[in-house]
Formats: structure tokens, C-alpha cells, sequence
């Protein structure tokens, strides 16, 4: 099959269309995947400082009450 | 109690089975949406011009799927809503607060796409049309649904108002669909799901169908992926929270 990208007379209304529409589709990956990693990597920076201070909180072995 | 009555759907019961469902699931859907968006480009290249709309035929295979697409994911914005407003559910209120960016999206690209078919086939740019102006008003539901989203600091208010406008606007869906039938209208009635039948050309038919799928696919892997999104921020909020709480 011939594949016809000759839109004359009306390629300034199809190919408009064509462009925006890839725009649109280029816009929400791009947020889409930019808001999912944005905030997984926020989530896992306050999870490991919450661990380092839960860690520093616990008390050493030194610190630690004789039995 | 409704929870004990109406079982939510397993993966919305569970974050933790939804992301590790989701992980594997988003990519997947993407892949299937580029493969099938590469087949209805092609046909839909490789068709003949129509004998009327001549060129612009082409951008039915993009405009058509957009339009149908921002009906489809209204519907799961309302249904994502009515579960969070039922079950209360997290995960309900991030699928449907998910939805809304990406199906205003689809709105926008229908009412571009088809002013830029309009204006060569009908002579203008945009005309109050029953069902221009209804799609319209269903791109504004978006828009008003995420400026309230926006607007309240308190998530779970913000939740519950938002759901409840979802479901407003869910009463125009049907007038989106009917406005054909209903009205005097530049649109002519369904032509692909009919009763009796799809009345296109299969040479026309199958393009237009490859891309709906395209559509589809795509919004179901981009969907996942802003849910977990969702997820992320929500836990990294908690997290937040109970820091300034230590």
C-alpha cells in the first residue's frame, strides 16, 4: 500500500492537527512520567532521613541498660 | 455498612498489589499503544482521500478517538469519584484526581482537532453546535474539577468536593452522547457503534479503530503512572508529616 502525505489542498488544517496532537501526547508523558518521579524520589529521601533518625533515636549498645 | 455490601475491586483495595500490578502494567500499555498507533498511521495514510472531506478525512483518525476518549475517561473520573465518595478509598480518590489532567487533555485535542476539520468542511471555526458546546462545558468539568482539587489544602475535603462535581458532571455525558439525536446539529449520528452496524468504509473503519485502541492504551498506561504518582506524593506527605510531628 502507498502511503499519501500529500494533504493539498488542505494540509495547513491536516498537518496542524497531526502536530498539535503529538504536542499534546508529548506534554502528557512527559508530566505524567515528571510527576511520578518527582515525588517517588521525594519519598524515598524523607523514608531514609526518617530511618537515620529512628536509627539515631535507638539507643547504642553502650547506652544500652545492663540486664 | 457499603463496605461489607459492594466489594471494591481488588486492586483498589490494595496499594501495595496496585503498584506492584501497576509497575509492570504502565510500560506494558504504552508499548501496545505505540504499536497499534503505528498501524492506524499507516493505514490511515495509506487510505484513499474521501470523496467529500478529500485530505481531512485524516484527521477523523486522531479527532474521532480524542472525542471518544474524553467521554470514556470522564466515565472513569466518575466512577473513580463514586467509589472514593462510597468507600472512602485513598487509592479510589488518586485514580480519579489521576484521570482529570489527562482527560482534559483528550478534551482540548477533540475541540482543536476538530475546529481545524471544521473550518475547511463547514466554513468556521467553531459554530454552538449541540455537541461542540456540550463537549465544551464537559472540557470546563475538567478544568473546575481540578481548579477545586487545587484550591483546598484539606485533602480529604478536597476529595469529597471534588468527588461530588464529578458526579454532577456525569449528567453530561449522556447529553454529550445524545446531543445528535436530541438537537438539530452540523454532526452527524453515531456512524462506528450502531446498532445495525458501523456505517464507514472499512478502508476508513479500521484506521479509526486501530487509533481508538491507540488511545486507550495509552491513557491506561498513562493513567497507571499517574496514579502512582498519586501514591508517591500521598506517602511522601505522611512521611512528611510524621517528621514534623518526631
Amino acid at each position: 500500500m502507498m502511503l499519501d502525505f500529500d494533504a493539498s489542498p488542505y494540509g495547513a488544517f491536516v498537518w496542524p492537527a497531526f502536530a498539535i496532537t503529538a504536542l499534546v501526547f508529548a506534554g502528557m508523558i512527559a508530566a505524567s512520567l515528571a510527576h511520578a518521579r518527582r515525588w517517588r524520589a521525594r519519598t524515598e529521601t524523607l523514608r531514609q532521613t526518617a530511618e537515620a533518625a529512628e536509627a539515631a533515636r535507638r539507643p547504642t549498645p553502650t547506652e544500652a541498660p545492663a540486664p | 455498612m457499603a463496605h461489607a455490601m459492594i466489594p471494591a475491586p481488588a486492586f483498589l483495595s490494595n496499594p501495595e498489589r496496585f503498584m506492584a500490578f501497576s509497575r509492570w502494567a504502565a510500560p506494558m500499555f504504552g508499548v501496545i499503544a505505540a504499536a497499534l498507533a503505528l498501524a492506524g498511521l499507516y493505514l490511515g495514510f495509506a487510505a484513499p482521500e474521501d470523496y467529500q472531506q478529500g485530505d481531512t478525512v485524516r484527521i477523523m483518525f486522531i479527532h474521532v478517538p480524542a472525542a471518544w476518549m474524553s467521554l470514556f475517561v470522564y466515565a472513569c473520573l466518575g466512577t473513580a469519584s463514586f467509589l472514593s465518595l462510597v468507600f472512602r478509598h485513598a487509592l479510589a480518590d488518586a485514580a480519579a484526581q489521576a484521570a482529570a489532567p489527562l482527560g482534559a487533555a483528550f478534551t482540548a485535542l477533540a475541540l482543536i482537532t476538530g475546529s481545524l476539520w471544521g473550518r475547511p468542511m463547514w466554513g468556521a471555526w467553531w459554530v454552538w453546535d449541540a455537541r461542540m458546546t456540550s463537549v465544551l462545558v464537559l472540557f470546563l468539568f475538567y478544568v473546575a474539577y481540578m481548579a477545586l482539587r487545587a484550591a483546598l489544602d484539606d485533602e480529604a475535603k478536597a476529595a469529597r468536593a471534588g468527588a461530588i462535581l464529578a458526579l454532577v458532571g456525569v449528567v453530561n455525558l449522556p447529553i454529550v452522547k445524545f446531543s445528535v439525536d436530541w438537537w438539530n446539529s452540523l454532526h452527524q449520528g453515531a456512524s462506528v457503534f450502531r446498532a445495525d452496524g458501523p456505517t464507514v468504509a472499512d478502508v476508513f473503519l479500521y484506521p479509526l479503530l486501530l487509533m481508538g485502541l491507540a488511545y486507550m492504551s495509552a491513557f491506561g498506561s498513562l493513567w497507571l503512572v499517574r496514579i502512582r504518582g498519586e501514591v508517591w506524593r500521598r506517602r511522601a506527605e505522611a512521611l512528611a508529616l510524621r517528621a514534623a510531628r518526631a
